[in-house]
């Protein structure tokens, strides 16, 4: 590798290698400095988000919701890093320090948070920067992050990069920061563990303040560039032209666009290794001819495509899609299982099969979990199913889960800063390859109805603090309100 | 099997054409004659072809929204279901202001120019933009459609009413209706709308004072 900085899986690390030793004494004298210094903790953690009612103008400028996401993120890990690594050096700490990155799903107890965030107290005695008490309850006990939340499958599995059931999120203006556009790496895992961890991580007004968020991230933009390995970024000038601004070590400004966050090379940082606990999701999958029930249109079979040698350019942007069936009622969740009906309107699909004749287009389902509303995130990540079984195994939950609902933000989207209305969350998931399988094992009998299942998710709970604790994921007085659950073809 | 009647075959990419036609029409109406004559509510039928015209491009996103989120065989009337709601409160609106007499132009504009720069016109404005899930089917489909049209009217007069007060107010002809439906169009597309209120604020109140200062002398 010729990148100068490689950021290293913090499970490797024992708690007092010099690189966690030296990020908590960083954070510390970060944490030291005046809010208004823009190389401050509380300034680098305000420019994600803040509660403040004076704030200044570089802050709240995180980018949500939208294909901006994942590279507003890149850019602002670039730079504080920066800020952490002149600190760390001005401490007398390696020169090369780069911020490890937190992989959740590699196994084992991976999946808990990392021992040097734990305790209060360092070994020595000294109090521990790293650690923070608002965290949700457990965490800090080492409670463990389910695989339903912390899996990158949704996300590396997407073709495309621009699209809300894509990659990267839907296209947005670039102003504003909570939007409804967003894509599948955002939702699961990076939605989804804010909400796991709970307390300041579960508020993106506050979740910056946190010094795991960066690890959070640093894993989240590991992953994107992993599926760069495989997949084309959009090229859309409104994405690789779009700048954003922040503060460089120094204090100075520093700015990059899309074009300039693309490649980590150019950034001269790079990630010790890109395993992956599953097979690498396939670059080329042939579909086979599978029929859908009646009065869904039927699959005509096409000729396989031979895979293409390097990455994937980019497909058309998520495709135009058409509703075929929705919920008649708004939906409520408090913390129970809840399943619903979404019934296939005969008439359109009837006409879609008549399209389908004349077209022969390679038939593509998606489902929409849209205008989730609430007062507050209530701490709860759903898993999303469609038709799920009655007492469902662990193999049935993993194969007919189709991604994850969290109230990340919900706050923020409902009560906007800037010039984006205020709206729901919305969650956009592609279900073809579930109903492909489903047919072709003939156990969707009733093409004319998806039974989605909204499922809480637990967090594995250390065996001492499952009995001393009561842990639950109802919230009665926090309902949350998805406006209506949809099926689009396209 | 029961027949199901077939609809067109492939779906409209565009649903809002067809509205967008019907506002061609009003302004080809509103042109040959524009203005309300009279106050009273005997001329509302050409306030309505006003509203229509001007008011109805601020509302062609939110048919596109209406008719992309319902079944392609009720596109069509969710999406009349829609204008009708939106335009109901348009055309109660203009059955208050048409009562008395006109406000000078020069103090209807500078009213508006005042109520551009309240934090009440930021929030209807964005409020405009505000999607609503729909049921797919029935007469709760119906409702959700026209109660939608509703709200994004009621959003839009919260907004513009101010606007809509210069047009009363304004001399005839086709100015000042195109001018003041170029600036709602305007700020309903902005990606930019708080810098783009305060700067038709400004331009309302220049307006405003040149006309009052041309009525005083």
């Amino acid at each position: 590798m010729s990148e100068s900085f490689v950021r290293v899986d913090v499970w490797t690390l024992a708690d007092d290698d010099p690189i966690i030793t030296a990020y908590g004494d960083a954070v510390a004298a970060m944490q030291a400095k005046a809010d208004s210094d823009p190389t401050s903790w509380a300034f680098q953690a305000a420019m994600h988000g803040s509660l403040s009612n004076a704030p200044l103008p570089q802050w709240n400028q995180c980018r949500h919701g939208s294909w901006y996401f994942v590279s507003w993120h890149r850019a602002y890990l670039y730079y504080f890093e920066r800020i952490v690594r002149a600190q760390v050096v001005a401490n007398g700490g390696p020169a090369d320090w780069a911020l490890p990155y937190w992989n959740y799903d590699g196994g084992g107890t991976h999946n808990t948070l990392p021992t040097a965030f734990r305790q209060p107290t360092r070994a020595d005695g000294s109090a521990n920067p790293l650690h923070l008490a608002q965290r949700a309850v457990g965490i800090n006990a080492g409670a463990g992050l389910p695989a339903a939340i912390t899996t990158p499958a949704f996300a590396l599995s997407r073709p495309a990069f621009t699209g809300a059931s894509e990659f990267g999120g839907g296209v947005t203006s670039a102003s504003g920061q909570f939007w409804s556009q967003t894509g599948r790496l955002e939702q699961t895992p990076h939605n989804d563990v804010h909400v796991a961890l709970g307390g300041l991580m579960g508020n993106p007004d506050t979740a910056a303040q946190d010094p795991i968020f960066w690890l959070h991230h640093a894993n989240i933009d590991r992953l994107w560039w992993l599926w760069q390995k495989q997949h084309q970024d959009t090229t859309d000038s409104r994405w690789t032209k779009q700048a954003f601004d922040f503060a460089d070590a120094g204090g100075g400004p520093g700015s990059l666009d899309g074009a300039g966050v693309e490649s980590i090379s150019a950034l001269d940082y790079s990630y010790d290794h890109h395993r992956l606990r599953f097979p690498w999701p396939p670059v080329f999958k042939e579909r086979p001819p599978v029929r859908w029930p009646f009065p869904w249109p039927e699959r005509l079979p096409r000729p396989p495509r031979p895979p293409r040698p390097g990455p994937i350019r980019e497909q058309a942007i998520e495709p135009q899609r058409e509703i075929v069936g929705a919920t008649e009622a708004p939906v409520r969740l408090t913390g129970a299982q809840v399943r619903v009906p979404v019934r296939i309107d005969r008439r359109v699909s009837e006409s879609l099969r008549l399209d389908a004749r004349a077209r022969q287009p390679e038939h593509r389902a998606f489902l929409d979990v849209e205008d989730i509303d609430a007062d507050r995130d209530p701490g709860v990540v759903y898993g999303v199913y469609v038709n799920l079984p009655a007492d469902p195994t662990a193999d049935d939950l993993a194969a007919h889960h189709v991604g994850n609902v969290s109230m990340f933000g919900v706050e923020r989207a409902r009560d906007p800063r800037g010039d984006e209305p205020g709206h729901g969350l919305r969650v956009s998931m592609e279900i073809t390859e579930l109903l492909d399988t489903l047919s072709a094992n003939d156990s969707w009998a009733d093409g004319e109805q998806v039974d989605v299942t909204f499922r809480p998710i637990t967090l594995e709970q250390p065996p001492g603090l499952a009995d001393a604790v009561e842990v639950t994921t109802e919230h009665p007085d926090l309902p949350v309100t998805v406006g209506r659950v949809s099926v689009h073809f396209a | 099997m029961v027949a199901v009647p077939l609809t067109r075959a492939r779906p409209r990419l565009r649903p809002e054409t067809g509205a967008a036609v019907v506002v061609a029409l009003a302004w080809v109406l509103l042109l040959a004659r524009p203005g309300p004559h009279q106050t009273g509510s005997a001329d509302l039928p050409q306030w309505t072809v006003m509203t229509v015209a001007m008011m109805g491009p601020a509302a062609l996103p939110g048919i596109r929204h209406t008719a992309r989120n319902s079944l392609r065989w009720r596109r069509r009337r969710a999406a009349a279901e829609f204008g009708l709601g939106y335009l109901a409160v348009w055309v109660g609106y203009g059955a208050v202001v048409l009562l008395p007499p006109p406000v000078p132009v020069g103090v209807a504009l500078l009213v508006a120019a005042g109520w551009q720069l309240t934090p009440y016109k930021r929030r209807w404005l964005l409020a405009c933009h505000r999607g609503r899930p729909l049921p797919p089917t029935g007469p709760r489909a119906d409702r959700a459609a026209a109660g939608f049209g509703l709200r994004v009217g009621a959003a839009c007069a919260g907004s513009c009413w101010a606007l809509m007060l210069v047009a009363v107010s304004a001399p005839m002809g086709p100015g000042w209706p195109a001018g003041l439906a170029g600036l709602v169009l305007t700020e309903r597309v902005t990606r930019h709308p708080a810098r783009t209120t305060r700067v038709a604020a400004l331009g309302l109140a220049a307006l405003g004072f040149a006309y009052l200062a041309a009525l005083l002398s």
